[in-house]
């Protein structure tokens, strides 16, 4: 099962986290900066796959942009890393490609990716019905 | 300067621009973000304050990008209001980094939100780009350079900014203590007590006998779908769900006094709502209006 999904800026700061497995607050600063210190540190040719403590990290990188996913070893890791760029086309689709926008819409950031991912497993992956429901939301917004 | 005056320049948050590299100056890096030199806010001995406006889609923001070669002409003033610290170092020497050193401990107590390391390029016989990445990761830095050797692969989805580019983006990407956010994308805000509202005002007649040919006829048919909309988005528990079937047999009713034609148009819109409504792939109901643009 997918563990935590991060999203980490070029300097290492947590923009996004979503955690799928209790892990206490007091002990997520910690792991989230070791995390990125694993990731981070790792050149491109290198691979995408992290062994870590008693799971394994999956990244990616997207411009300026970390997104690393902690899972268990029953899970598919090219699955996972293929799931990943799933859900940057859907903030691409959704945000029309504004990188930047991320931080300034969290809220639908964390709409989208629960339409995704419940409880650590993978619930949706159609771009259009992710979207769906937020598309909904943004039409009654506006009206 | 009166006390007012320094109050005032105390709020304007503050870019920190610093050079370790003698053959570097701060202003350079300033003219190539903001395009050109702008003449000084302030002036006090080597501490140069430059303003700018940043713009982007979501605010705008007042701040300074103030020069300080040394941490010798650090100030409590400069010190308040530093958000961000970008500091540029000689990749070409050894112990480039380590004029850096002074910095650390100032950084460590005002921990901006953005840190920038800056060069020219990372060098094999200097600061190899392995030992500026080590560095940063240890400070919580992001590398940026401004002239790299690798250009970003055209053929990426998501390329890579760099350079300068990289730094202005870094910069717009934070929340200024000076921001002021644009209104149209506060609607985020909003989101919730207009859901309420819908939720709440049903404004629609249920027996509508006038011929169906107006504008208004099309903005009611709006307001159904709307609500079907709604209903589908929200919780989803048994009185919405009744309702929705409810809705569209109301729907339905209204249609049946029109004239053939428009009976056929109303029809499609409805589909093509509940289609929506319920989460349907865009691409299946492309192409299949009947020509009637609303």
């Amino acid at each position: 099962m997918i563990k935590f999904v991060l999203m980490v800026n070029r300097q290492g700061q947590t923009r996004l986290s979503r955690y799928y497995q209790a892990v206490e607050l007091s002990r997520r600063a910690q792991l989230e900066a070791d995390v990125v210190r694993c990731c981070l540190g790792r050149r491109k040719e290198q691979c995408s796959f992290v062994e870590y403590q008693d799971f394994r990290l999956v990244s990616r990188q997207y411009a300026a942009l970390y997104i690393v996913v902690g899972v268990t070893h029953s899970e598919n890791e090219l699955a996972v890393y293929e799931l990943v760029h799933n859900f940057v086309e859907v903030l691409d689709k959704y945000f029309s490609r504004v990188v930047s926008s991320i931080m300034f819409n969290l809220d639908r950031v964390h709409i989208i990716l629960d339409e995704m991912i419940q409880n650590g497993h993978v619930v949706e992956t159609n771009k259009s019905r992710i979207l769906a429901p937020l598309t909904a939301l943004d039409k009654m917004a506006d009206s | 300067m009166s006390a007012s005056d320094e109050n005032e320049e105390i709020a304007i948050p503050c870019v920190l621009i610093t050079s370790c590299d003698n053959g570097f100056k701060e202003e350079e890096l300033i003219k190539q973000i903001l395009g050109s030199l702008p003449e000084p806010t302030k002036r006090e001995d080597s501490v140069i304050w430059y303003p700018w406006t940043i713009n982007n889609k979501y605010y705008t923001a007042d701040v300074r990008l103030c020069v300080v070669p040394s941490t010798f002409q650090m100030s409590s003033e400069i010190a308040q209001s530093t958000q961000a610290f970008i500091a540029y170092f000689d990749s070409t020497a050894k112990d480039g980094l380590e004029k850096l050193h002074p910095w650390i401990s100032v950084v460590q107590d005002l921990s901006p939100e953005v840190l920038i390391l800056v060069c020219e390029r990372v060098c094999e016989n200097g600061v190899s780009r392995h030992d500026a990445q080590q560095w940063c990761l240890a400070h919580a830095f992001e590398l940026v350079e401004l002239n790299p050797q690798e250009l970003p692969d055209e053929d990426d989805d998501f390329p890579e900014s760099t350079g300068v580019k990289r730094i202005i983006q870094a910069l717009n990407a934070n929340v200024w203590s000076s921001v002021k956010m644009k209104d149209e994308h506060n609607q985020g805000f909003g989101l919730m007590s207009s859901l309420v509202a819908s939720r709440h005002n049903n404004p629609h007649p249920h027996n509508c006998h006038d011929p169906p040919v107006s504008a208004k006829f099309y903005a009611m048919t709006d307001l159904d779908i709307q609500e079907l909309a709604n209903l589908t988005a929200g919780d989803a528990d048994v009185d919405n769900f009744e309702r929705l079937f409810t809705k569209l047999k109301e729907m339905k009713d209204k249609a049946s006094s029109m004239p053939h034609e428009q009976r056929k148009v109303h029809a499609e819109k409805v589909a093509k709502a509940f289609w929506m409504a319920i989460g349907g792939d865009d691409d299946e109901i492309d192409g299949l209006s009947s020509g009637e643009e609303s």
